[in-house]
């Protein structure tokens, strides 16, 4: 094709038309030396003259290619889109030789180099790409926010820097960092120092959008930003770590002196990663700060451990609901007489609604009670005080509960039971009878007004009163898996505990509740029994006033 | 006429000064509040009706939630001079508003 084209063309140089042509056309004999050269060859090689050496003038990968296009031997005629190709000065070219009827090749050197760069920049970017679904991945599936840290951390490290700092937000006045060594494992520590130190830190830890790393002089770096033995900075990138609605963080990115600088590139793309440790890190934080609440609430809400008090056996037991966004509807607390002789209050009741807002209200209406203590004998007036205190405009979130005042008299327990809106207490006498204790009251927390009657029984030795909610009596299941436990079920089960004492009856309660749900899912379900002991009373108090009672 | 798409159904019809709202299904945790939503829409959309009335003959479980939307629309009944009704209670519910104390609260303001 090229001698074709050289025939036909108008040229005062037949044998060499290219003197002008902006492609650099190089010729050189199979002795391995320059021919002619046309002036765009000349600029590009300067050494190239008639009468040079082909290995003197060109670059060696050429010179190769030469010599690989002489050799004798069998060779498709018109030959190749060889790929030969290698750089000159900044350039990349790609080498097409024509050989011709004298042996001499022709050698046209194509510029490549923007070519050779899209494919360059397309690697990268695949590379990037690849980059970036990895640290979404490896650290979306942690909600632990160390090791979010770290990870994010140890990515940056192999992948953008010579060593990454992973930093959160200021704990109190420490700093939480984490540092790693590109090919070395994360560290983690509390620094005591001041973010504004470092250039653009204070600000990205504020969310403020990233300062130009050439902004930032290496050398101002304070030492705690630097990782031991990592020698002299030459380049710091900070970046912030964009978290959900507050900022999760910044990642701070180290180069070694004498390595390459930050591009602007990079500094974008620092940015796209730091986008997903951010989003990550922020999920994790927000999981961690929700559990820490659940758990301080649920600590709250845990009723307490029961025992004997003042001569009465009591025996408490709450199964909180299976299903964990349900829980937190019902209580118990028990509030020991302050002096002997006086009655002491059991409380056990259910919140309406459940989760978070219905554990609020449970916490309201224990420490409400608590203060009311002083009131303790007046039921009504509790009740009228404590639904004062939760009534309000937004809601008509109520509560039912049964208030019991307990005092051992000789060794019968007298208990004077009013039910605010709550399934009636049961009575289990001695002989297997099961009653129902005669109060009625109105819930509280919803009506302007409450009324309540108060009704007091007598618990011989070996009998209880048994305070429940109706968790129990509302528990789904059965044979059918669709019938409710129900009161007739509760009564009958409790004529079986006469005599025994209060442990055994809560704990028999709530295994004949579990066994009749099954498998299935629940509500919170509560049992409290208060029982007058078998057991002679050795009541200090009453033994020193025998007649305290009467007086 | 409004049907909702869910395991509570609630069928509004009205006359001039009367809403009725017919409920089937269960007044419960998940869904009450789509109660409290359609009673309240009906006091907004006619201020100055004279009777809401609830028709609980289809009535499922309902629970604490259910109760407290029930003091809600009663609430909210009083506020705008409405009278609330609960008619053709089951026993079950009756029995729910007699043991938590409310049953006079709703049968003083009604029936």
């Amino acid at each position: 094709m090229v001698s074709t084209r050289a025939q036909t063309a108008a040229d005062p140089e037949p044998d060499f038309p290219w003197g002008g042509a902006p492609c650099p056309v190089l010729v050189a004999d199979p002795a391995g030396r320059v021919v002619r050269c046309n002036d765009a060859a000349q600029a590009l090689l300067p050494g190239a003259r008639p009468g040079s050496r082909l290995a003197d003038a060109v670059p060696a990968w050429l010179a190769a290619a030469h010599q690989a296009v002489c050799l004798p031997g069998p060779r498709t005629a018109g030959e190749p889109d060889a790929p030969w190709s290698g750089m000159i000065e900044a350039r990349r070219l790609r080498a097409h030789p024509s050989v011709r009827q004298d042996g001499a090749v022709a050698w046209w050197l194509v510029d490549d180099t923007d070519h050779h760069l899209a494919r360059e920049a397309l690697r990268t970017e695949r590379e990037r790409t690849a980059f970036l679904a990895r640290t979404s991945s490896t650290l979306l599936s942690s909600l632990n926010l160390e090791r979010c840290m770290d990870v994010t951390a140890q990515l940056a490290a192999e992948s953008l820097a010579d060593a990454a700092l992973a930093i959160a937000p200021a704990r109190g006045r420490r700093l939480p960092v984490v540092t790693c060594l590109r090919g070395a494992a994360p560290t983690s520590a509390l620094e005591a120092v001041d973010a504004d130190e470092v250039p653009g830190l204070g600000e990205a830890l504020r969310g403020f959008p990233p300062v130009p790393s050439r902004w930032i002089d290496p050398a101002a770096a304070p030492a705690w930003l630097i990782p031991e033995d990592f020698g002299p900075v030459g380049a710091i990138v900070v970046t912030p770590l964009p978290g959900h609605g507050v900022p999760a963080g910044a990642l701070v990115l180290l180069r070694k002196e004498g390595g390459a600088a930050f591009t602007e590139e990079e500094e974008v793309f620092a940015r796209l990663f730091a986008a997903r440790a951010g989003a990550a890190m922020s999920a994790a934080r927000l999981y961690a700060e929700q559990r820490a609440i659940t758990e301080v609430l649920m600590r709250e809400l845990l009723p307490p451990v029961l025992h004997q008090i003042t001569g009465v056996d009591l025996a408490g037991s709450y199964r909180p609901s299976s299903d964990h966004e349900r829980i937190g509807g019902d209580f118990y607390d028990v509030h020991p007489a302050t002096a002997a002789g006086e009655p002491s209050l059991v409380t056990l009741g259910d919140v309406c609604g459940k989760g978070l807002e219905a554990a609020v209200l449970t916490g309201k209406i224990r420490n409400t009670l608590h203060a009311l203590l002083p009131l303790a004998d007046d039921h009504q007036r509790i009740l009228t005080l404590l639904n004062t205190a939760l009534l309000n405009a937004h809601t008509t979130r109520f509560a039912t509960l049964v208030l019991a005042s307990v005092a051992r008299h000789g060794d019968a327990v007298r208990v004077r039971l009013t039910s605010a809106g709550h399934p009636s207490p049961l009575i289990v006498r001695a002989d297997g009878t099961v009653e129902e204790a005669d109060t009625r009251g109105t819930l509280v927390g919803a009506l302007p007004d409450v009324r309540a009657r108060t009704t007091t029984v007598t618990l011989a030795p070996g009998e209880s009163c048994v305070l429940y909610t109706d968790g129990i009596t509302e528990a789904q299941g059965g044979p059918l898996g669709d019938a409710f436990y129900g009161e007739e079920r509760l009564k009958r089960a409790l004529a079986g505990c006469a005599g025994m004492p209060a442990e055994g009856i809560v704990e028999h309660v709530q295994m004949l509740a579990s066994q009749w749900l099954g498998s299935r899912g629940h509500d919170d379900m509560a049992v409290v029994a208060i029982s007058a002991p078998r057991s002679p009373h050795r009541d200090a108090g009453h033994d020193r006033t025998p007649g305290g009672c009467a007086a | 006429m409004t049907t909702l798409p869910s395991a509570l159904r609630l069928t509004t019809t009205g006359t001039a000064d009367t809403v009725r709202i017919q409920i089937t299904g269960d007044l419960d945790h998940d869904h009450a509040d789509l109660l409290l939503d359609e009673a309240t829409a009906q006091l907004t959309a006619r201020p100055g009706i004279r009777e809401l009335r609830l028709h609980c003959a289809e009535i499922g479980a309902v629970d604490s939630m259910g109760l407290s939307v029930l003091l809600m629309i009663g609430r909210r009944t009083a506020a705008a001079g409405t009278r609330l009704y609960l008619d053709d209670r089951p026993a079950r519910l009756t029995r729910l508003l007699d043991l938590t104390g409310t049953l006079d609260h709703f049968t003083a303001s009604g029936m």
